[in-house]
């Protein structure tokens, strides 16, 4: 191997390896900000202390070999991503609570497309159950609360946040309290499975352990 | 240069490979921890060189992160004469108990699918010798 003291490049080659080493560790710190700081620390200084040992072994850093270092290691996003789902799923299963699940997703959501998605549907699935669970507890409280048919084809789920009365007429009456909870409940449980279910799979198209040989 | 495409995933006998992949690498990570404290780098050479057990950097580090949250592993950081702290993991109690029992029942499933398979690998064998 050439030695690369005897280039006079060596010492711009050496920080630029090192800049790069740094920015790789800053964009992980900054996709791991939702952790417990201690935590993050940790994380972040080990993933430093791989890279300067798989870039620099026992000689100097050049960019070439914190370059092919980092591949390895893949985007600082994805090892990021499986750090918080990894965190949240753990969190996850022992509280299955709706905003568990939505705060997990939602970091997911800031590191890739698919979280995106994953979160949409879920904001969706805890309005739409939320909503008619709502709706369901308030009946008996506020008679204006209920599905209102107010056009030839639109309804609407009055929640009666407000003193008007709603144009047109009532379409569940009392039935609204059984069909809330049920369908409310239903929405919201199949929504918390859902959320689980993309995080278990996300977890799972990681890559794993490898025989020599294969791919 | 050639380009190789990846064969589309998810086929069922990958599916399953994936999930015993996956089961295996939490086992073979604890036990390669049995009789030493080591560093992730470490951790992914004594599988490679010891086993030909090839593991994604990304993979392992936020297992062992995994595996030390749930009380498995204890880590700490020590100065190395690299010029850097190196973070070194050891299995706690509950982790060594954990291999114990994983290594059981992996022992116990491998000698239970040996007997099974031994048909299927005689005929295999017969077929080649056809060929």
């Amino acid at each position: 191997m050439p030695n690369p003291a005897l280039s006079p490049n060596v010492s711009a080659q050496a920080a630029s390896a090192q800049k790069m080493l740094d920015q790789y560790v800053a964009e992980l710190r900054g996709h791991l900000r939702s952790l417990p700081r201690e935590q993050m620390v940790d994380i972040v200084e080990e993933i430093r202390s791989h890279i300067r040992d798989t870039a620099g072994g026992t000689g100097e850093m050049t960019e070439a070999s914190v370059r092919a270092a980092l591949d390895r290691l893949g985007p600082a996003s994805a090892l990021a991503a499986s750090y918080i789902t990894d965190n949240l799923m753990a969190r996850a299963q022992q509280s299955r609570m709706p905003w568990t699940i939505l705060r997990g997703v939602f970091h997911w959501a800031t590191l890739s497309v698919k979280g995106v998605l994953v979160l949409l549907v879920c904001v969706m699935g805890y309005f739409f159950g939320g909503s008619f669970f709502i709706a369901a507890m308030a009946k008996p409280l506020n008679p204006k609360v209920g599905l209102w048919q107010i056009g030839p084809d639109s309804y609407s789920l009055v929640l009666g946040m407000t003193d008007k009365w709603p144009q047109g007429h009532e379409l569940l009456g009392w039935k609204l309290i059984p069909i809330g909870l049920a369908l409310g409940g239903g929405t919201i449980l199949l929504t918390t499975y859902f959320g689980l279910w993309c995080i278990r799979r996300f977890r799972q198209a990681r890559p794993m352990i490898g025989l020599r040989g294969t791919r | 240069m050639a380009i190789r495409t990846v064969p589309p995933p998810a086929e069922p006998a990958d599916k399953w490979e994936v999930q015993l992949r996956k089961g295996s690498l939490e086992l073979a990570i604890l036990a390669v921890l049995w009789s030493d404290r080591l560093y992730g780098l470490e951790i992914m050479r004594r599988l490679a060189d010891g086993s030909g057990l090839n593991v994604p950097e990304g993979t392992v580090y936020p297992l062992l992160n995994r595996l030390k949250s749930e009380g498995l592993l204890s880590s700490e950081w020590v100065e190395a004469d690299a010029g850097h702290p190196r973070k070194y993991y050891r299995l706690t109690a509950a982790g060594r108990r954990r291999v114990v029992e994983m290594a059981r029942f992996w022992e116990s499933l491998s000698a239970s699918l040996d007997d099974l398979l031994a048909p299927t690998r005689a005929t295999a064998r017969k077929d080649k010798d056809k060929d």
